[in-house]
C-alpha cells in the first residue's frame, strides 16, 4: 500500500517540473520587458532599472527559475498588474466563490449519473438503455454557454423566477445564494452528468460480463443485491478516477459559465486577466488550477484500492 | 467492410450521417453562396425577427442571420478539422515513435505528455491564445496544442500492444528500417481507436472554438462564427431571442451528429466496453 502511494506521489513530480517550466517560460515569450510593464512607464529608465533588479531580470534564466520556483512554493505568485494585488490571496478568494459553484454541481452529477450508468448497463439494449444513452448525448452535445443563456431567457426573463446573473455567497445569505445558484449549477450538473454517466455504463458492462457475477446469479442473488453488492463495488473504481478528472472540466467549464452569469469566481479572474494581459495573474492561476487538479487526482488514485484491491499488487 | 456493413444497418447510425452531410453541405455551400452578403450592414433591418426575405432573422447591425450562420459553419468546421488534423499528425508521430522505441525517448515523451494532460484543455488553450495571438491561426494552433497529449496516448497504448505481434518482427527480419516499420506496419493498426479519439476531438474543438469565440478570443469579428454570434445576441437576449436560439441550435444539431457517428464507431470498434475516447481514458490510468 505503502509502495502503491509512494509511486503515485513521486510520479507528480516530473508532471509538476515541466508544468512549472511552462509557465515560466510562458511569460518570458510574450514580447515586451516585464519591467516596463509592471513600471507601466517607458521614460522612466532609473525606475525600470530599479525593478529589474528587483524582479531578478539581470541574473542568468536558470537562476531567475530557481527563484521564481521558491517564490512560488512559498505560495507567492507575485502581484496582478491590473489591482496590484498579490495573485495567491485574490486567487484563494476567487476559488471559495467557485467552490461554491462546483461543488453542488459535482456532487448532484455523481448521484444522477451512477445509478443511471448502472441502471443503462444492466438493461443494455433495452429501451430504457437507448433512452439514457441518448439523453447523454444530447446533454454532451448542447454547448453549456448556450445551455446557460437559454435558461436564462426562459427562468430570468421570461418567467422572472431566478436573477439572472450574479452572485450572493453561502456565508451571507444562504437564501439569496441558493437563488442564484441555480441556473449555473444546472449547466454544470448536466454536462457533469453525461460523461460520468458513460463511464459507468461501460464499467458497469464490464463487470456484468465477468464469471463472478454468473456465479452470484448462479447461487440465487436478487437482481438487487447483485447490483449494490458486486457490480458497484468493482464498476465504480474507474469512475472514481473519472470523478477525479471530471473536477479538471468543472474548473474549466466555469471560465464560460461564470462568465455569463458573471459569477467573480476563478473562471472569471481568469478570462479577465486574458482581456487584460495580466500574466502575473494568468501564470498564477494556471499553477494554481493544476495544483488542485493534480491533488484531487492524486485523491483519487489513492482511493483506488479502497474500491479494487487489485491495482495496488501491480 | 464487414465493420462498415454493421455500421449501415444502425439507423442511429444513418442519422448522424444525414446530420453530418447537411452541415457540411451548409458549410460548403456557405463559402460560395449566400442569401445575403453575411457582413453587409442594413440599418433599417436592425433585429428583424424571423420573416420570409430573411428566415432565421437580423442581428443587431441588420446583418441577415441565415447567411451569417452558413458562413460560420465554413469557419467553425474549417477550424475543427484543422486542429483535429493537428493533433492527429503530432500525436500519432510523437506516439508511434514512444511506444515502438521505448526507454528514455518513451519517457520524455509521456512525461511531457502527461504534463500537459494535467492542464485543462479549454484553459490551456484560453492562456495560449494570449501567447499566440487571437484569431483563425491561435485558435488552431492552441486547442492543436491542447489536443495533442490525448492522441499521443492513444497511440502509444496501441503500438505497445502491437510491438511483440509476429508481422512487427517480421518486418525487421526482412531487414525493413524502423521507420519504415512504423509508418507500413505499426500506425496502420492503430487507426481504428485514432478514428474514434479523432471524432471525439472534433466535437471537443468545434465545442471549444466556439467557446473561445464566446468568450472573444477566438476569429475576431466582423468574421462570423457561431460562438461569436452568440456573445453578441447576449445584449439583445430581451427583443431579440432569435439570436440566441439558432446558433446555438446549431452548435448543437452538428454536436449531435458528430457525437451519435462518434458513439456508432465506437460500437462497432469496441462493442464491449464504449469507453469514451477523451482526457478520461480510464483504462490507461488504471495501469
Amino acid at each position: 500500500m505503502y509502495r502503491y502511494a509512494l509511486k503515485k506521489i513521486l510520479l507528480i513530480i516530473p508532471t509538476l517540473l515541466i508544468v512549472s517550466l511552462f509557465a515560466f517560460t510562458l511569460i518570458r515569450m510574450i514580447p515586451g520587458d516585464p519591467a516596463v510593464m509592471f513600471v507601466g512607464d517607458l521614460q522612466d529608465a532609473a525606475a525600470v532599472q530599479k525593478v529589474r533588479r528587483q524582479m531578478g531580470l539581470d541574473q542568468p534564466v536558470y537562476i531567475q527559475y530557481y527563484r521564481w520556483v521558491r517564490q512560488v512554493a512559498g505560495g507567492n505568485l507575485g502581484v496582478s498588474l491590473m489591482t496590484r494585488e498579490p495573485v495567491f490571496n485574490a486567487l484563494a478568494e476567487r476559488f471559495s466563490v467557485t467552490v461554491q459553484v462546483i461543488a453542488p454541481a459535482f456532487i448532484l452529477a455523481a448521484i444522477i449519473a451512477v445509478p443511471a450508468g448502472m441502471i443503462a448497463a444492466w438493461r443494455q439494449n433495452s429501451r430504457l438503455d437507448n433512452a439514457i444513452v441518448l439523453v447523454m448525448i444530447v446533454c454532451l452535445s448542447v454547448p453549456s454557454f448556450w445551455l446557460a443563456l437559454l435558461l436564462i431567457l426562459i427562468f430570468g426573463v421570461e418567467l422572472n423566477w431566478l436573477p439572472s446573473i450574479g452572485f450572493v455567497s453561502v456565508t451571507e445569505d444562504l437564501g439569496a445564494a441558493i437563488r442564484y445558484l441555480v441556473l449555473p449549477v444546472i449547466v454544470l450538473t448536466l454536462i457533469e452528468m453525461a460523461m460520468l454517466t458513460r463511464v459507468m455504463r461501460a464499467s458497469t458492462i464490464e463487470v456484468l460480463n465477468q464469471d463472478y457475477i454468473t456465479h452470484a446469479r448462479a447461487k440465487g442473488l436478487s437482481e438487487s443485491i447483485i447490483l449494490r453488492r458486486h457490480v458497484f463495488k468493482n464498476a465504480f473504481a474507474p469512475t472514481l478516477t473519472m470523478l477525479g478528472l471530471a473536477l479538471g472540466s468543472l474548473l474549466s467549464g466555469t471560465a464560460i459559465i461564470e462568465t455569463v452569469f458573471a459569477i467573480p469566481g476563478l473562471g472569471l479572474y481568469l478570462v479577465d486577466a486574458v482581456y487584460a494581459r495580466d500574466y502575473p495573474v494568468i501564470q498564477g492561476t494556471l499553477l494554481f488550477v493544476v495544483a488542485v487538479y493534480t491533488a484531487v487526482n492524486l485523491l483519487a488514485d489513492l482511493l483506488y484500492p479502497v474500491f479494487d484491491p487489485r491495482v495496488k499488487l501491480q | 467492410m464487414r465493420q462498415f456493413s454493421i455500421l449501415l444497418r444502425q439507423p442511429v447510425y444513418c442519422l448522424s450521417l444525414l446530420i453530418l452531410s447537411s452541415v457540411l453541405l451548409v458549410a460548403l455551400a456557405g463559402s460560395f453562396y449566400t442569401p445575403y452578403n453575411p457582413l453587409a450592414l442594413d440599418i433599417n433591418a436592425r433585429l428583424n425577427p424571423p420573416s420570409a426575405s430573411h428566415w432565421l432573422g437580423t442581428d443587431h447591425f441588420g446583418r441577415d442571420l441565415l447567411s451569417r450562420l452558413m458562413s460560420g459553419a465554413t469557419v467553425s468546421i474549417r477550424v475543427s478539422l484543422l486542429t483535429v488534423g493537428i493533433a492527429l499528425l503530432f500525436g500519432t508521430v510523437a506516439g508511434a515513435f514512444s511506444g515502438f522505441y521505448g526507454g528514455w525517448l518513451d519517457r520524455a515523451i509521456m512525461a511531457v505528455a502527461d504534463a500537459f494532460l494535467a492542464m485543462p484543455a479549454i484553459l490551456l488553450a484560453l492562456i495560449l491564445t494570449v501567447v499566440i495571438g487571437p484569431g483563425e491561426f491561435g485558435v488552431i494552433t492552441a486547442l492543436g496544442m491542447a489536443y495533442t497529449p490525448y492522441f499521443i496516448r492513444v497511440v502509444r497504448s496501441t503500438v505497445l500492444s502491437i510491438r511483440t505481434r509476429e508481422f512487427i518482427e517480421v518486418s525487421h527480419v526482412m531487414g525493413n528500417g524502423s521507420l519504415y516499420t512504423i509508418f507500413r506496419h505499426v500506425i496502420p493498426n492503430a487507426l481504428g481507436p485514432l478514428i474514434i479519439t479523432g471524432s471525439a476531438f472534433f466535437a471537443h474543438s468545434l465545442l471549444s472554438e466556439s467557446a473561445l469565440s464566446f468568450l472573444g478570443l477566438g476569429v475576431p469579428p466582423p468574421h462570423p462564427t457561431w460562438g461569436g454570434i452568440l456573445a453578441d445576441s447576449r445584449q439583445y437576449i430581451m427583443e431579440a431571442p432569435w439570436l440566441c436560439i439558432f446558433p446555438g441550435l446549431a452548435i448543437a444539431i452538428t454536436l449531435l451528429g458528430v457525437n451519435l457517428f462518434g458513439d456508432a464507431l465506437r460500437d462497432v470498434f469496441d462493442p464491449r466496453t464504449g469507453y469514451r475516447v477523451e482526457p478520461q481514458n480510464v483504462e490507461e490510468r488504471k495501469a
